[in-house]
C-alpha cells in the first residue's frame, strides 16, 4: 500500500519520534517524498524549538496572590480543629473563635471605651458609698445588675448600626448566613460585657460581705441577655438606636418600679441567696425572646440587609 | 454560564382602602418571568427607574428570596445563598453606605474577613486593588471623610477583593470621574468572569460587552 | 496534588511554581499575545484551585492541567468569536536586548512571529494538538484525553497540521524572500 521512500536514512524515524507515532504508522508511509519528510522534520524542529518569552517573576507573584485568594475564599482559613473524636471544650472554643473572628472589625474604639467607662462608673460604690450621684440608692452589686442591660443594649445597637443601610446589604453577600452574622456580633458584645461585669463581680464578691459570686453573676446575666435579645427583636421593626431607646426605656421603667416588681429583687439584693430565685424569671423570658427571634428571622435578615419589606427598584 | 429560569418577585403593598378597591392586588409584581443566560463577559442591565434592576441583582446575590424561578451555574442548580456561590461572588449595592469611622484599609480588612480570606493575603490584595483604583493615598482615611466617588471605589475594591468569578454591580460607574471609570472598567473584565451591571446608559469605557439586557414590565428584552 | 486538594496553600503554591511557565508558554503560543496569555494562565490556575475537589488522585497532574487549559482556550475562542473580537496584535513584545546579538534576536523574533501567526491560522484543535505535542512534549494518548478525542484523530491532526504549517511557513518565506530580493529566482 505504501510507496517506499528514498529519503536519508533516519529522517523518517526522527519524524515518527517527534510526532509520537510508531515508525510503522500509516501516515508516514503515505505520499512522503524525501523532500517532504525533510521539510516536515524541519517544521517539527522549528516548532519544538519555538519558545516565546517566558513569564516575568512579577507575573508569577500576581498569580500566586490571586490563587491564594481563591483558595482562601473557598477553603477559607478555618481555624484547624484540634484532633480527637470527642467534642472537647477546646473544639468548642476553636469553633466559637472561628465564627466570631470575622466580626472584630465592626467594633471600633468607641465601643470598647464606652462600655469600660459605663461599667467603671460604679467603682466608687465599691468604696462603700450607697448612692450613685444622689439618684439611686444602690450597692455595687445592684449597680452591676442595673448597668448590665444598658451596656448590652448599647453594644447590640452599635454592633448592628449598619442595619438598614447599604453597608449591611454588602455584608449580607458574604459567605455567611444571617444567623452566623447575628450570632457572631452578639457574641462579641455579650462576651466583652460579661468579661467586664464578671471582673467587677469578682471584686464585689471579694469586698462585699454576704455576696456570692455565682448569685451575683446570675443576677446580672438574666437581665443582660433578656434586654439584648429584646433589642435585637425590636431591630427587626425599628432602627437600631430607636430599638435600643425603647429597650432602655423599658428597663428604666422596671428599675423605677423595682419595689413593686418581685422579679426585680436582684437589683436591691443582688448576689444574695434571697434574690437568686427571682433571677430565674429571666430564663423563660430569654427562651421566649429566642423563639420570637427565630420566628422573625426572615424579617430580621431583610432588615439587616437594609431592606424594607416593600423594597423594590 | 449563569442561567436564570423564570425568576419572579413581588412586594407587598399597603391595602388600598378606597371604595371599589376591594379586589385590588395586594402585591406589586416587580419581576414577572426573568429568563436569560449570563455568559462570561459583561452584561449591561438597563431599564427605567423602578423597572426592577436592583431587585434582580438582589435576588441573584441572594439578598432577597425570589417568589419563583431557579438559577443554574455551569449547569448546576443552586441557591444564591449557598456558601460556595457567595465565595466566588462580588457585589456592589446601589447605595454607597459604609461605616464612616472606618478607614478604607479597615473596611477592606472587614470585608475580607467576612469573605474568609487569610489576613496577610487580604492586606496585600487590598493594597493592590486599592492602588489600581487610585485609592492608595486615602487607605488610612476614614470613609466618612473621603468623597462619595472614593467611597464608591472602596466598595468596588471590596467587590473585587476575592477575585470573584461572578460580579453583580449596581450602577458601578455612577458618580465616578473619567479616570476612575476607566480604572474600574479595566479591572472588571477577566477571562471567564461573569459581570452583570446595571446602568442607565452604556458606559463610555471599553468593556468586553457580551450582551445588553433591557428590563421592562418585569421581563427581559435583549438588546 | 493531594495536599492541594486538602487545601494546603503551600502545595498550591508549589504546583503553580512548577507549572506556571509551561502554562504561560502554552497560552502564549496559541494566543500570540503576552497580555492575553497572562490572563488565561491566571484563569487556568484559578480554575485549578477551585476545581481541586474534582481532581481524581490516580490521574497525573500535568495532563489534567492541560485539559483545564485546553477547555479555557476553547471558551476564549468561543467568546472571541461571539464578540467578533479581532485577535490582538502578535506578540513581539518587550524591547530587544541591546547586546551584540541584536541581529540574531531580530531574526529569531521574526521567525517566532511568523510561526505564531501560522499557528493561529490553523484550526484551533489542530493548533492545540501541535503545540501540545511539539512544544510541550505530551504523548498522543495524553493529547487525545486532553482534547477529548480519539488517538487516531490526534494523529491525523498532528500529521496534516504539520503539513499545513510547513506550507504556510514556506509560502511566507517565499513571500518574504521575494519582497526582499524581487529579482532573485527561487527553485
Amino acid at each position: 500500500m505504501a510507496r517506499r521512500r528514498r529519503h536519508p536514512p533516519g529522517d523518517e524515524e526522527r519524524l515518527a519520534a517527534m510526532l509520537g507515532f510508531s515508525p510503522a504508522d500509516e501516515y508516514l508511509g503515505l505520499d512522503l517524498s524525501p523532500g517532504e519528510t525533510g521539510g516536515l522534520l524541519a517544521t517539527a524542529e522549528t516548532l519544538a524549538a519555538w519558545t516565546p518569552e517566558p513569564p516575568a517573576p512579577e507575573q508569577q507573584k500576581r498569580l500566586l496572590a490571586a490563587a491564594m485568594a481563591a483558595a482562601g475564599a473557598l477553603a477559607a482559613p478555618r481555624l484547624t480543629r484540634p484532633r480527637g473524636d470527642l467534642w472537647t471544650v477546646a473544639d468548642g472554643l476553636w469553633a466559637v473563635l472561628d465564627a466570631v473572628r470575622p466580626h472584630v472589625h465592626v467594633f471600633r474604639a468607641p465601643f470598647w471605651l464606652a462600655t469600660l467607662v459605663a461599667v467603671a462608673a460604679g467603682l466608687p460604690l465599691l468604696a462603700g458609698s450607697r448612692s450613685l450621684g444622689g439618684w439611686l440608692d444602690l450597692d455595687f452589686a445592684g449597680f452591676l445588675v442595673l448597668m448590665a442591660p444598658v451596656v448590652a443594649v448599647g453594644g447590640t445597637a452599635y454592633a448592628f448600626r449598619s442595619c438598614g443601610s447599604g453597608m449591611a446589604e454588602l455584608e449580607m453577600t458574604a459567605p455567611l448566613t444571617p444567623w452566623q452574622l447575628i450570632a457572631g456580633r452578639l457574641a462579641w458584645v455579650l462576651a466583652y460585657d460579661s468579661l467586664l461585669l464578671g471582673l467587677c463581680s469578682v471584686a464585689a464578691a471579694a469586698t462585699g460581705p454576704g455576696l456570692a459570686l455565682g448569685y451575683l453573676v446570675a443576677a446580672w446575666l438574666g437581665p443582660m441577655l433578656a434586654l439584648a435579645l429584646a433589642d435585637l427583636l425590636l431591630t427587626s421593626i425599628l432602627q437600631p438606636w430607636a430599638a435600643a431607646g425603647a429597650c432602655l426605656g423599658l428597663w428604666a421603667g422596671a428599675v423605677a418600679c423595682a419595689d413593686r416588681l418581685p422579679w426585680m429583687a436582684p437589683l436591691a439584693a443582688a448576689g444574695t441567696a434571697g434574690a437568686f430565685g427571682s433571677a430565674w424569671v429571666f430564663a423563660p423570658v430569654c427562651a421566649a425572646l429566642l423563639a420570637a427571634l427565630a420566628l422573625s428571622g426572615q424579617r430580621l435578615a431583610a432588615r439587616l440587609a437594609g431592606l424594607a419589606p416593600q423594597a423594590g427598584g | 454560564m449563569l442561567e436564570l429560569e423564570g425568576i419572579s418577585k413581588s412586594f407587598p403593598i399597603r391595602a388600598d382602602r378606597t371604595v371599589g378597591a376591594a379586589h385590588a392586588p395586594r402585591r406589586r409584581p416587580v419581576l414577572l418571568d426573568v429568563r436569560g443566560n449570563l455568559p462570561p463577559g459583561v452584561t449591561i442591565l438597563t431599564g427605567a427607574s423602578g423597572a426592577g434592576k436592583t431587585t434582580l441583582l438582589r435576588v441573584l446575590a441572594g439578598i432577597i428570596r425570589p417568589d419563583g424561578g431557579s438559577l443554574r451555574y455551569e449547569g448546576t442548580e443552586f441557591q444564591p445563598r449557598a456558601r460556595w456561590f457567595r465565595s466566588c461572588l462580588g457585589y456592589l449595592p446601589q447605595r454607597v453606605a459604609v461605616y464612616p469611622e472606618m478607614s478604607v484599609r479597615v473596611f477592606l480588612a472587614h470585608m475580607a474577613a467576612l469573605k474568609a480570606m487569610p489576613v496577610g493575603l487580604a492586606g496585600r490584595l487590598a493594597q493592590d486593588v486599592a492602588g489600581r483604583l487610585g485609592l492608595a493615598a486615602c487607605l488610612d482615611r476614614p470613609l466618612g471623610r473621603i468623597s462619595h466617588g472614593q467611597a464608591k471605589l472602596a466598595c468596588l475594591a471590596q467587590a473585587l477583593l476575592n477575585d470573584p468569578d461572578v460580579l453583580f454591580l449596581d450602577e458601578p460607574f455612577e458618580g465616578l470621574d473619567h479616570s476612575a471609570g476607566r480604572s474600574v472598567a479595566a479591572l472588571l473584565a477577566r477571562p471567564g468572569r461573569i459581570v452583570l451591571l446595571t446602568a442607565h446608559a452604556q458606559p463610555r469605557w471599553p468593556l468586553p460587552l457580551a450582551q445588553l439586557w433591557l428590563l421592562r414590565g418585569g421581563v427581559l428584552e435583549r438588546g | 496534588m493531594l495536599r492541594a486538594q486538602a487545601g494546603d496553600r503551600q502545595a498550591i503554591a508549589s504546583l503553580i511554581e512548577r507549572h506556571h511557565r509551561d502554562m504561560f508558554l502554552y497560552f502564549s503560543r496559541l494566543a500570540g499575545n503576552r497580555g492575553l496569555a497572562e490572563e488565561l494562565t491566571q484563569e487556568c490556575f484559578l480554575r485549578l484551585v477551585r476545581g481541586v475537589a474534582r481532581y481524581s488522585p490516580p490521574r497525573p497532574v500535568r495532563p489534567w492541567l492541560y485539559a483545564v487549559a485546553a477547555n479555557l482556550w476553547r471558551d476564549h475562542l468561543r467568546r472571541a468569536a461571539r464578540r467578533r473580537e479581532v485577535a490582538a496584535a502578535a506578540a513581539g513584545t518587550g524591547p530587544l536586548d541591546p547586546s551584540p546579538s541584536v541581529e540574531d534576536q531580530v531574526t529569531r523574533r521574526l521567525l517566532a512571529d511568523r510561526l505564531s501567526a501560522a499557528v493561529r491560522a490553523l484550526p484551533p484543535e489542530t493548533a492545540q494538538a501541535l503545540v501540545l505535542r511539539f512544544c510541550h512534549n505530551l504523548r498522543v494518548r495524553e493529547i487525545a484525553e486532553i482534547l477529548g478525542t480519539r488517538e487516531g484523530t490526534v494523529k491525523s491532526r498532528l500529521f496534516y497540521g504539520l503539513r499545513r504549517l510547513r506550507v504556510m511557513l514556506e509560502s511566507e518565506e517565499v513571500a518574504a524572500h521575494g519582497q526582499a530580493t524581487p529579482a532573485s529566482p527561487r527553485g
